[in-house]
């Protein structure tokens, strides 16, 4: 496969979210706010890209018994990275993402990508898997947020949008809400999927 | 930190439910949740890990990684500690129920990457809780994403999908299902009174 | 034909070789991550505290260090930490940390009274744990400034704040609500009166 292919079939094709049902639990969590989506996702490609880089660098020299206690430590560690990173440079960030930054490391899809692609293929492929894998995962938060944040909060990125004549949709900040817009999000994907095969 | 105990363990179970309210156990939930046996067999298993690793974690978190400064490596020490101890349970199963163990298959390592359980270690440390408040937080935990898993998998083996528009079924129509039963649990929340 | 030697990959103490070189180094990196931004962080957090502190006392919070040195003197009283502000030798008021428990976990904040600590000038939130959307919007400045102004005492006794649905009208006596979260909004309420009658009793004392 060429990189190009790589990248569009883990982020299209492939979809961590939408396709193979993985990474819901952050994917519902942080997107009440874009701004938190938007890290999160930045912290999951960043993870992503380097654990499936570094998996794969060392594919031939992992033994299988411990592969996946190594897969844990790697990914981990990539995590706790990027939470230092944030607590130094973006304490507030920090604070409103709370223990969904360290829940990356259960984030099925870090797993998931180690397994099925960077165990096989090459450091530079996995790594662009990654990102692909990743920028996926982020498109669906931040559509998500989209949604949450305008309607819940009638603002986007922080930024007031709709005036005071709109009244906010407190669903929207709950956690329900995430259930429904994902199923949503999964029904338009399918609809648009269909669609393209029956042309 | 004068949280009542046994208002802590029935805000897991229900107001503040480990899935229904802060997402947490979604992929094993999604996939496991096609019938009610299946259901029971993780749910239990998933309290079980939950209540002792809280506790463990606890331990481990207060007596060891703070007194030596390493609090930035509680990720990897908990998801270890976590890993060790299904892998041990895995073990200690095995030995004394074989049947249990084939019943339960590939479950067990399954927990392992439940986000839910790493979740609960990281929420009790976050809001400072005792120990005896971390266990009822972990089995009040635990039992809640029990309850809501079994409800799922009670749910959808009676859920006729032929009336179900092809988009929405499957993993969409859960999702939809658990954000109704979200609601549901929202209406609980008046119940815990604060003197 | 002589046996082949075994390769080391292919022992059984290979996995466990392999465990621990990656241990040591994966830990090895973090540490250094850690300590190279460990200083950055606790200094962030210093400045929170004065900052929070100033914001309490509605002190300009541009430069923050400046400021806290110039109005803020951190003083100790029996087991009571307080803060002084003075503006000019004339002492604005008095900010105490009070806390307490939330329905999620302990709420910390601020609260400071004038100079006769007969009035709230000023009430902040430092940490809470509320739900997200919900409880924590605490953290309003709405809700918040509600407090500011407000007489602490009635009749000699402290007040503890009567709760009321969001949009009414709010006495001298009375708190507007967060609407869905009428337990944390309880919860703040009570732990600044708990905390207050604490403080007064002692101050009153000395």
């Amino acid at each position: 496969m060429t990189k190009k292919q790589i990248l569009l079939n883990s982020l299209f094709t492939e979809n961590a979210v939408w396709r193979q049902i993985l990474g819901i639990c952050s994917a519902l969590a942080v997107t009440n706010l874009l701004m938190n989506s938007l890290v999160m996702g930045l912290g999951v490609i960043f993870t992503l890209a380097c654990s499936s880089f570094t998996i794969s660098f060392l594919r031939n020299y992992i033994p299988n018994r411990i592969r996946m206690m190594v897969q844990v430590l790697i990914i981990a560690s990539y995590v706790i990275i990027v939470d230092l990173f944030l607590k130094a440079f973006l304490p507030n960030m920090s604070k409103a993402l709370g223990p969904y930054v360290g829940l990356i490391i259960t984030n099925c899809i870090i797993m998931g990508r180690a397994e099925a692609f960077a165990s096989k293929n090459t450091p530079v492929n996995s790594a662009i898997d990654g990102i692909g894998a990743g920028t996926g995962y982020a498109l669906v938060l931040l559509i998500i947020a989209f949604f949450r944040e305008l309607f819940g909060f009638g603002t986007l990125f922080g930024l007031q949008v709709l005036g005071a004549w709109w009244t906010k949709w407190s669903i929207m900040v709950m956690a329900p809400s995430a259930f429904f817009m994902l199923a949503l999000l999964m029904w338009f994907v399918y609809t648009m999927k269909t669609r393209k095969a029956k042309n | 930190m004068e949280i009542s105990v046994f208002i802590l363990f029935m805000a897991a179970v229900f107001t503040s439910n480990i899935l229904l309210t802060n997402f947490l156990g979604m992929c094993s939930y999604l996939s496991v949740s096609k019938q009610i046996e299946s259901s029971i067999g993780l749910g239990i298993a998933v309290f079980f890990v939950m209540t002792c690793t809280t506790a463990l974690n606890y331990a481990v978190y207060y007596f060891i990684l703070v007194p030596l400064d390493l609090v930035y490596l509680q990720y990897i020490i908990f998801i270890i500690v976590i890993a060790a101890f299904v892998q041990l349970t895995e073990m200690v199963i095995e030995r004394f129920s074989p049947v249990l163990y084939y019943s339960l298959g590939i479950f067990l390592p399954l927990i392992t990457v439940n986000c839910a359980i790493l979740g609960v270690s990281l929420f009790m440390i976050i809001r400072h809780y005792t120990f005896i408040q971390s266990v009822a937080f972990g089995a009040g935990s635990g039992i809640g994403w029990m309850l809501a898993i079994l409800a799922l998998a009670g749910i959808r083996e009676r859920v006729n999908e032929k009336f179900v528009p092809a988009g929405l079924r499957g993993a969409a129509l859960s999702l939809i299902i658990t954000g109704i039963m979200a609601l549901g649990f929202i209406g609980l929340s008046g119940i815990a009174v604060i003197q | 034909m002589e046996a082949q030697k075994k390769l080391f990959s292919e022992t059984k103490f290979y996995p466990i070789f392999f465990m621990i070189i990656i241990t040591i180094i994966c830990v090895g990196i973090l540490a250094t991550f850690y300590h190279l931004t460990h200083k950055r962080v606790q200094n962030y957090q210093l400045v929170q505290i004065k900052k929070q502190v100033l914001e309490t006392f509605d002190l300009p919070t541009e430069t923050v260090s400046e400021n806290y040195q110039k109005y803020i003197k951190m003083q100790k009283r029996d087991t009571i930490t307080f803060y002084e502000a003075k503006r000019e030798n004339n002492v604005i008021g008095y900010c105490f940390p009070v806390q307490g428990s939330g329905l999620w976990g302990t709420i910390r904040a601020l609260v400071a009274l004038d100079r006769d600590m007969s009035k709230i000038i000023g009430f902040t939130i430092v940490e809470q744990n509320e739900t997200p959307g919900l409880g924590a919007r605490i953290n309003e400045s709405w809700f918040l400034d509600q407090f500011k102004n407000k007489q602490i005492f009635s009749n000699n006794e402290v007040i503890k704040y009567a709760l009321i649905p969001e949009d009414e009208k709010a006495s001298k006596t009375e708190i507007q609500q967060i609407t869905g979260a009428t337990a944390s909004s309880r919860a703040v309420v009570n732990i600044l009166y708990n905390n207050l009658v604490e403080i007064i009793q002692k101050f009153k004392n000395s």
